[in-house]
């Protein structure tokens, strides 16, 4: 097992993409990244500015991200 | 300080200008429309010196933003090695190490799942594990929710109630742990 592992939040936009769900990046209409299960349409907006300081704030959207994720693989119960 | 992690129900998907509104005050929220648009919830992940100053924060950003809170969830279960090291304010080897097979004879819970490499835990197996272990009394955030889902309740029907500050003073200062005058 690694040490200390944390997914970042690139890695946990880009295996969310793999698994399915369309990432929409930031642009001026709407600056921050969304996810959208094609499926049944659930979204998670994730704020989108990389100029944080806090390391941890970036790991907690990171398990957002793939918590979200998890909850539209294909074959789940959508909710 | 220590994050607090927990979800506020909103009354309905919000509109874009209420998430940039919402992203303006508040980078530690992540904002779900649930499927087929029945539900949805604002996720915090926010540092305060209690559950109860981490709550009210958030439903004060989220009234700034017009979005409209309708009650406060506990946090999603499955939890990382550092986000386990955070709650348990030790160093994220150390866990790892429990977590390893190595040190799985001191009877830490099986990963839930996997992302990638990384193991992801149910944290109330965590909690119970490092209960017995180690006798660590981790705070308990339910009556936190189950008041601030009350105040909330409170504030709903509040406008329809004559009178209200006499329902108000039912909550006396001993109740708020005040000292008697």
């Amino acid at each position: 097992m690694p040490e200390a592992p944390s997914c970042g939040l690139p890695e946990a936009f880009a295996i969310a993409v793999r698994s399915g769900l369309r990432l929409i990046d930031p642009d001026e209409r709407r600056p921050w990244s969304r996810l959208v299960c094609t499926v049944c349409g659930a979204a998670l907006d994730v704020p989108s500015r990389m100029d944080e300081r806090d390391d941890a704030i970036m790991m907690f959207r990171a398990r957002r991200v793939t918590l979200f994720a998890r909850r539209h693989l294909p074959g789940q119960v959508h909710r | 300080m220590t994050a607090r992690q927990f979800l506020l129900r909103i009354e309905q998907p919000p509109r874009e200008d209420q998430i940039c509104g919402l992203f303006a005050v508040a980078h530690d929220c992540c904002v779900e429309v649930g499927a087929f648009r029945r539900w949805a919830a604002v996720f915090v992940d926010r540092e305060a010196p209690s559950m109860a100053v981490a709550v009210a924060t958030a439903i004060g950003d989220l009234d700034a933003a017009g979005l409209v809170p309708i009650d406060v969830g506990p946090d999603e279960e499955l939890v990382t090695v550092p986000l386990i090291a955070m709650r348990l304010e030790c160093h994220p080897r150390r866990v790892s190490r429990w977590a390893s097979g190595e040190g799985r004879a001191c009877g830490f819970p099986d990963p839930e799942a996997h992302q990638g490499t990384e193991p992801w835990f149910r944290w109330s197996e965590v909690a119970l594990w490092a209960a017995r272990r180690f006798g660590i009394t981790l705070a308990d955030p339910a009556p936190v929710v189950a008041a601030a889902n009350l105040a909330l309740r409170l504030r709903a029907v509040a406008p329809a109630v004559e009178d209200v500050g006499a329902i108000v003073s039912l909550i006396g200062h001993d109740a708020l742990g005040g000292s008697p005058a």
